[in-house]
């Protein structure tokens, strides 16, 4: 067998998202990536996966407060 | 901004010119005894294209022609160098643990699709037991044709009960298969990560850690291990960075 490394291939492409997207060091706790046009938010560990305005309703405790507030019909 | 490719075990390396995102060139910020991998960038949010993924991978590739390198996850962008070593310094017996940890060391990614899935082979993938004595079972859950309840609910107990069997048999499967494989390559690996899709179509994915002057060994216990379990379908890619051996966590609480 030979161990594949073609960079063009299918399977190898897979193999990378597979690890590039959901491993590897993570610095800090939040990153952004966009996929198809829309903003993607890692959240800690997790490989997300909120909408970039979503993520940042929750994450911002100002901004979560507010949308507490709205949810009760304050 | 700077796109933060990977982590590599100096304080320096020779730029790289024009082969990062945005044809930008590579260049280190060094933090002590290493250095994070960079190139300049205009946005904060980076679209993960096959291109770009290819580019995040290629530039690692690059790095560990030379160096040890941990790579980080495709994505990482960064303000400004000072932020990047603010994160760097506080990350840095962990990042040194790893680098050590990891030296020399590359990860081949296997597939392995099981032929005979559904079918029972004793001895191999034994169909796992019920892990809840018989008296525990609820009375309305076990089969029988005679007294079966039948409704809705039942109906959702029953496959919620055949779900977890799944669950429980696949975990199974997952131990047994590496089992098997460590039985075949262990002089070879150094460490393994298997994942049990909850797909069971999508294979079982295992990350093997070896050794980057082992991977011809591999190869050929990789080929053993094929030819003695022929039911199983088996791919493999790599050599890649070692993306799932990396124990680095982030410190962003104490840094906010």
């Amino acid at each position: 067998m030979v161990v594949r490394t073609g960079h063009d291939d299918e399977l190898a492409l897979a193999d990378l998202l597979d690890r590039a997207l959901n491993k590897g060091v993570v610095l800090w706790g939040e990153a952004t990536i966009s996929l198809a046009g829309i903003e993607l938010v890692y959240v800690g560990l997790k490989v997300l996966v909120a909408s970039y305005g979503t993520a940042q309703r929750f994450l911002d405790p100002a901004r979560r407060g507010a949308a507490l507030i709205e949810n009760k019909g304050v | 901004m700077l796109y933060v490719y990977g982590i590599v075990d100096s304080h320096g390396f020779e730029t790289i010119c024009g082969e990062g995102h945005e044809a930008g060139d590579i260049v280190s910020v060094s933090c002590g005894a290493f250095a994070a991998a960079v190139s300049v960038y205009s946005v904060r949010t980076i679209e993960a294209t096959p291109q770009n993924v290819w580019c995040h991978e290629r530039i690692l590739e690059r790095l560990m022609l030379d160096h040890t390198v941990l790579p980080l996850r495709f994505g990482t962008i960064c303000p400004d160098a000072d932020a990047l070593r603010e994160f760097l310094v506080h990350s840095t017996n962990e990042l040194l643990n790893d680098l050590g940890r990891l030296r020399g060391k590359v990860e081949l990614a296997l597939r392995i699709m099981d032929d005979n899935r559904g079918v029972e082979l004793p001895g191999v993938f034994p169909r796992a037991p019920n892990r809840q004595p018989s008296n525990a079972v609820p009375r309305n859950l076990k089969a029988s044709n005679d007294d079966e309840p039948s409704g809705r609910g039942a109906a959702y107990l029953r496959a919620r009960l055949q779900h977890h069997h799944g669950e429980l048999a696949r975990q199974d499967s997952g131990k047994r298969l590496g089992q098997m494989l460590r039985q075949h390559l262990d002089t070879v690996l150094q460490d393994v990560v298997c994942t049990t899709p909850a797909d069971a179509s999508a294979g079982y994915r295992v990350s093997c850690l070896v050794e980057r002057d082992r991977v011809p060994a591999f190869a050929d216990a990789l080929e053993r291990f094929r030819g003695d379990h022929p039911r199983f379908a088996v791919t493999c890619t790599g050599p890649w960075p070692p993306y799932s051996f990396v124990a680095a966590e982030p410190l962003c609480e104490e840094l906010s």
